[in-house]
């Protein structure tokens, strides 16, 4: 019985959990990314040329 | 000879059917002490790597927490508008590039894992397969 093994991909499986709430939080940073390239795109058209 | 475990069982069963019982017997004591030896060997070469998963787990763990709790507070700090969208692709790409890191690094622990697991499913298999690769590793049995 692999008992090390199983301990061990437990571990794994719990950061795991941390690295998809990662990846979450990197959605929700890119979307807000995509807000301020369209208002910062927004204000160039404003300025006068 | 120097041998694998798995030749020496075979010739211990193929010479078996010639040999006296005391010599069954000795014959084996001898290949149950190799094996026992192998499991050790095993046994040390899993403790050391099962160490190098969890450093590698926690420090993986430690770096993906930092880098959520980053790209948190960069996602609230976007929503103040006090920063230009520049600053914050700067950012968040290097924030982006640790998580890669990290994930990586979780990876190879999750790959070394798997490798644990083979070897503790059949120790002396494998110990038979590295001392192929090693000669030195092969044992001297009489068999």
């Amino acid at each position: 019985m692999p008992k090390r093994a199983e301990r061990l991909k437990t571990l794994i499986h719990s950061a795991r959990k941390t690295a998809d709430a990662t990846q979450k939080a990197m959605l929700r940073a890119e979307d807000r990314l995509t807000e301020l390239e369209d208002r910062d795109a927004r204000r160039q058209a404003r300025e006068p040329k | 000879m120097k041998t694998t475990l798995a030749n020496a069982r075979q010739n211990l069963e193929d010479a078996l059917p010639g040999l006296s019982d005391w010599q069954a017997r000795e014959a084996r004591q001898v290949l149950a002490d190799a094996d026992a030896r192998a499991k050790s060997c095993a046994e040390e070469y899993i403790a050391a790597r099962e160490a190098e998963v969890r450093a590698a787990r926690d420090e993986a763990l430690r770096e993906l927490t930092a880098v959520r709790d980053g790209m948190d507070a960069l996602t609230s700090e976007g929503s103040t508008g006090r920063i230009s969208a520049e600053d914050y692709s700067t950012t968040l790409n290097g924030l982006v590039a640790r998580q890669f890191a990290a994930e990586e690094r979780l990876n190879r622990a999750e790959e070394k894992v798997g490798l644990i697991e083979q070897i503790e499913a059949d120790p002396v298999a494998w110990y038979d397969s590295m001392s192929q690769r090693i000669p030195h590793l092969l044992m001297e049995l009489p068999l």
